[in-house]
């Protein structure tokens, strides 16, 4: 049996692009320092009247399970315990 | 009432931390919210101090300061990745980012009498299927016949026996698409014959598909139950939100219990279930995320928020 080095595993051949027409532009966020919400401000600077927040109309990090809706960028993974055992 | 501090542990652009940190707020509960990578660089400030008293200190942020001994509960919820804020080489990236995780993260995980929702450890314990199958089976859930493999024979043979059969990935990740372009996972059918020595590349998770009429999603609160089915989704209704129709249903007692039951097993106050219903009205388990998203889903956002914001106040006492 031949061992392949770095075989590029068979999941990867299962990828689907994101939606390409999906919108970009991402708020600058800041936290309010009395209540500890976020403030949200489109690329001209000015604040964004977001209602309630967590419709998730105008963040910039998903509120979604998954990001299908092109909302900028999705971390590659929701991992609590970002240091790596050794 | 008692003015010890909840934390929010969260970027400072998670959007569903919002109305749950604005309840506390309004209620006149100390919040602070923190974002633990703002630990490397100057944006925030943490000295723990140990001894045969045990740990003090405090964290220190742009506009709060904490005692640690005082947290009354912390919420973990999307913190920014220590290895986003991490400069330098990689190796000593690398070394930043596993010092911070494990000293700040440490301290963090290390707060007396401090109620957490969840616990970083209880989520990364609860983060991982095997454990999630194993466990939702132990607990009285239906649970989908599921092979975790790396050898094409035994793939190819569980797809014919069991087809039609999904593969979904172990975790949510964004990678490379053919054209170069970000792309994902979606949950979707397999012919064994499109299986070949390239499962080997790594573990692979085939599951036979449930035959379904909906999607449940159940939201978690401490003994709180929310439940919202889920209608006109393609097989992985994450792929297309905009057929999406939600609908808050009751949720039958035994799933309840079952639901508790793993909620313990895990340590866990927060969790989001996905269930497949059948036809026969049987809720199939397919997975729980302990820090799963619940806030898009407008029919249950402002009485999840309210439970949490309940939980959080509430703390130990």
């Amino acid at each position: 049996m031949s061992v392949a080095t770095h075989p590029v595993p068979w999941g990867v051949t299962r990828v689907t692009a994101f939606d390409p027409s999906a919108p970009v532009d991402v708020p600058h966020v800041e936290l309010d320092p009395v209540s500890q919400t976020g403030r949200y401000f489109d690329p001209a600077g000015r604040p964004i009247e977001a209602g309630r927040h967590g419709s998730g109309q105008v963040t910039s990090r998903p509120t979604k399970t998954a990001a299908s809706d092109g909302q900028k960028r999705t971390r590659d993974d929701d991992s609590t315990l970002d240091y790596a055992s050794d | 009432m008692t003015d010890a501090p909840v934390l929010v542990v969260t970027s400072v652009d998670d959007a569903t931390a919002d109305p749950v940190t604005q309840r506390l707020f309004e209620r006149g509960v100390p919040v602070t919210r923190l974002d633990p990578a703002d630990f490397l660089g100057a944006a925030a400030g943490m000295s723990a101090r140990f001894g045969s008293h045990g740990m003090s200190g405090r964290v220190r942020t742009a506009s709060r300061e904490v005692q640690l001994r005082g947290v009354r509960a912390a919420w973990w919820r999307r913190p920014t990745p220590y290895r986003e804020r991490a400069g330098g080489q990689e190796r000593i990236a690398r070394f930043a980012v596993n010092e911070a995780g494990l000293g700040f993260g440490g301290v963090l995980a290390a707060l007396p009498d401090c109620l957490w929702v969840n616990h970083p450890w209880c989520n990364h314990a609860a983060e991982h299927k095997p454990a999630q199958l194993g466990t939702a089976a132990a607990c009285g859930f239906t649970v989908p016949e599921t092979l975790i493999t790396n050898e094409a024979d035994e793939a190819r043979a569980f797809a014919d026996k069991f087809a039609p059969v999904v593969y979904k990935p172990l975790r949510h990740a964004v990678l490379p698409a053919a054209d170069g372009r970000d792309g994902m996972i979606w949950v979707g059918p397999v012919a064994s014959t499109s299986l070949d020595d390239s499962v080997a590349g790594t573990a692979h998770m085939f599951q036979a598909q449930v035959n379904k009429v909906a999607d449940v999603r159940v939201t978690v609160v401490g003994r709180r139950v929310f439940a919202v089915r889920i209608d006109g989704g393609p097989l992985d209704w994450r792929a297309d939100y905009d057929a999406l129709v939600y609908t808050r249903i009751p949720c039958p007692a035994e799933v309840g219990r079952a639901i508790h039951r793993y909620m313990a097993s895990f340590g866990l106050l927060f969790g989001a279930f996905d269930f497949a219903l059948t036809a026969a009205g049987e809720w199939v388990f397919l997975e729980c995320n302990p820090n799963g998203q619940w806030a898009w889903i407008a029919e249950q956002v402002d009485a999840v928020a309210d439970a949490l914001a309940d939980l959080l106040e509430k703390g130990r006492t």
